[in-house]
């Protein structure tokens, strides 16, 4: 041993080899606590972007099953996941629980699997058997073994009954002053303001964070029954809901529509059918190409017989009439302000607050049945996300005041303003309402029973959660 | 045999002077430069632990930031420093047990020298629960962008900043996301 030592030190190799050794190794520990520490903070990185790619891949599978409801087609009730192409979403039956069987697809990198609900119940916020308007979609994402699962609920306006629940909803807001009244009930994404003596009679919903708000004298009543109240209630006790009113779906009705009646009717043409005018032809004034219809001489009406009908304005004034012939149902759809200020100026705005007033009901005007025959009225306001629109019934006006009619107003863009006696009976939906001066609402069954015209439907999204990343059962558990 | 094993003795040299003073220097040189390191690093590492656990924090208070403003509806506070929005939450009632179904709730974020808490009420603002801190250690309180405008924001930034310590660099983490609920007024 004493031997090999000393052929070592003869060797004169010093301590290159063990120094090289231990320097090497002193560097590989520093560099491996740089190298784990690094590795640890990219992994947080890098799940956070598998993250975000699984909720995108999630969201796409919920876009996919959109589109294909968003087709124009309204499925059999035989056949709830028939989509319009003719295939189903997962099975030609609905699987239990109401859930279409699953849809896989791929999102680039990811995958995506996509459960629908045709017939989704927000009351109960479950899959139900019964048509609804709304849908609900569950719908997973993967991206490198990390998955997101999101729930979407959406609804349509078209082909569906709205007014179930309550006869005057909102988008933003109710407000009724002096006198006013409403013997219904009533829906709001908003508040619900009543001042001085107004009363609401009926349940009312406000928007989530949303209150009824009662001031000067004003009260909140269960019901309405044999032209009375009844039963008076805290305003604390409204329900909070969310509540989103679809854009209105003309489909063609403003070129293929019954306008032509109306030009017949004013011009005398022989030409049938046309609309009937009681008194001087000249004392409608309408314009086939703007859309706008004004009748101001005095106790002029208009009685239109068709069954579609287009305006951009419609202003009725001292005492005259639009009737509505016997036993017809119409569709009155007002297109949107962009459509009618075409070119500009052809329509401006003439509001302050509301923008475009394209309806307006003054001095005793009326919308009614002729007969009093039972009619289906649906009066429909495209209206604009960017410009606002109004309908104004002020001064004794009467629309279906007398309940002779299934009778609705729809805009959920356009704002609706009553004062001065204004009587309205039927169901009315709108982006607000305001009411004043002793204007009054009432309903009928039949006009909360009203079927918004079948156009294509059209869903919007009403509700989106994440739910837990698991898949459960049934589909939308958890979330 | 004899002879030869001699003749191997008297050859020894050992290690002279000079090699042991350049073996003894640069050991100690070495050695040295492996304390400084090791003193340096035990030095710092407390802060550096401290800032990784907030940064671990901000990524999970982030997240779920993220998650929250995804799900959101109305903003009724858009500020730098205070964001409340109505969002859908995992709790049986606004500010109380967890649960598995989610509800609507004001879910209020208020940063305030470079602390960020968290406050659950119902979505009118009423029964405010207690303030949690969420996130600690930031550089600046103004936390929240919005777009295209405060006073009715669709989209909704958040950036943590944290200062820079010890020669390392500030880091900051930015995140945001759209609103996907309908707003309510």
């Amino acid at each position: 041993m004493a031997v090999g030592a000393r052929e070592v030190a003869r060797g004169e190799r010093g301590f290159a080899v063990p120094t090289v050794l231990f320097m090497l190794l002193a560097a590989l520990a520093i560099v491996s606590v740089g190298v784990v520490a690094t590795i640890e903070a990219q992994s947080g990185s890098v799940r956070d972007q598998q993250s975000k790619s699984a909720l995108t891949s999630a969201e796409t599978g919920t876009g996919q099953a959109l589109l294909q409801y968003n087709g124009g087609f309204v499925a059999p009730s035989s056949e709830p996941c028939l989509v319009p192409d003719g295939t189903h979403v997962g099975a030609a039956v609905a699987q239990s629980g109401g859930w279409c069987e699953p849809v896989t697809g791929a999102d680039g990198d990811g995958t995506y699997t996509y459960q629908v609900c045709p017939k989704w119940s927000d009351a109960a916020n479950a899959c139900t058997t019964q048509p609804t308007g709304t849908i609900a979609v569950v719908s997973t994402g993967t991206f490198s073994g990390v998955t997101r699962r999101v729930e979407t609920v959406a609804k349509s306006a078209s082909g569906q009954s709205m007014f179930f629940d309550a006869a005057v909803k909102t988008q933003t807001g109710i407000g009724l002053d002096s006198n006013s009244e409403i013997d219904t009930s009533a829906a709001t994404g908003g508040d619900i303001s009543l001042s001085g003596n107004a009363k609401q009679c009926g349940t009312a919903a406000v928007g989530v964070g949303h209150h009824l708000v009662l001031n000067n004298a004003a009260t909140y009543w269960q019901g309405f029954s044999n032209g009375v109240c009844t039963t008076q209630l805290d305003p604390s006790s409204a329900l909070q809901q969310d509540l989103t009113l679809p854009p209105v779906n003309q489909g063609d009705a403003a070129s293929n529509n019954d306008n032509v009646r109306i030009t017949r009717a004013v011009t005398g043409s022989s030409t049938t059918p046309q609309d009937l005018i009681s008194g001087k032809n000249s004392d409608v004034e309408w314009s086939p190409t703007t859309r706008q219809l004004n009748i101001d001489k005095p106790k002029t009406t208009l009685t239109l017989t068709g069954h579609t009908y287009s305006f951009c304005k419609v202003s009725l004034k001292q005492n005259t009439a639009l009737y509505i012939a016997a036993g017809t149902n119409v569709n009155i759809y007002f297109d949107s302000p962009e459509s009618c200020d075409s070119p500009p100026g052809t329509l401006p705005p003439d509001d302050a607050t509301y923008g475009t007033t394209q309806l307006t009901l003054a001095s005793n005007t009326r919308i009614s049945a002729n007969s009093g025959a039972p009619s289906n009225v649906a009066i429909f306001f495209v209206g604009s996300p960017t410009r606002g629109t109004q309908a104004l019934m002020s001064s004794n006006t009467d629309a279906n005041a007398a309940c002779v009619q299934n009778f609705i107003i729809y805009g959920p863009r356009t704002h609706v303003e009553m004062n001065s006696n204004s009587s309205y009976c039927g169901a009315v939906a709108a982006l607000s309402l305001h009411m004043n001066s002793n204007a009054k609402i009432q309903t009928d069954a039949l006009s909360q029973q009203f079927v918004l015209p079948g156009t294509a439907p059209h869903y919007v999204v009403s509700r989106f959660v994440e739910c837990k990343a698991a898949p459960a059962s049934p589909p939308n558990s958890g979330c | 045999m004899l002879a030869r094993r001699r003749a191997l003795v008297a050859q020894e040299r050992g290690f002279t002077l000079v090699e042991l003073l350049v073996a003894t220097v640069l050991g100690l040189i070495v050695i040295g430069g492996a304390v400084t390191v090791f003193t340096v690093s035990m030095n710092n590492q407390p802060r550096i632990n401290s800032q990784s656990a907030a940064i671990q924090q901000a990524r999970v208070v982030m997240e779920r930031m993220t998650r929250e403003l995804r799900q959101g509806s109305s903003v009724p506070t858009a500020t730098a420093n205070q964001l409340a929005i109505v969002t859908y939450v995992d709790s049986a009632t606004c500010g109380g047990a967890h649960a598995t179904t989610a509800r609507q709730c004001r879910v209020t974020y208020t940063c305030t020298s470079g602390a960020c808490t968290r406050t659950e009420a119902n979505p009118d603002g009423s029964s405010t629960g207690s303030a949690v801190q969420v996130v600690s250690g930031l550089s600046s309180s103004n936390v929240f962008t919005y777009s295209p405008s405060s006073s009715a924001p669709t989209y909704v930034g958040v950036t943590l900043s944290f200062p820079a310590i010890s020669g390392h660099h500030a880091i900051t983490l930015s995140d945001g996301a759209a609103t996907r609920n309908p707003t309510s007024p």
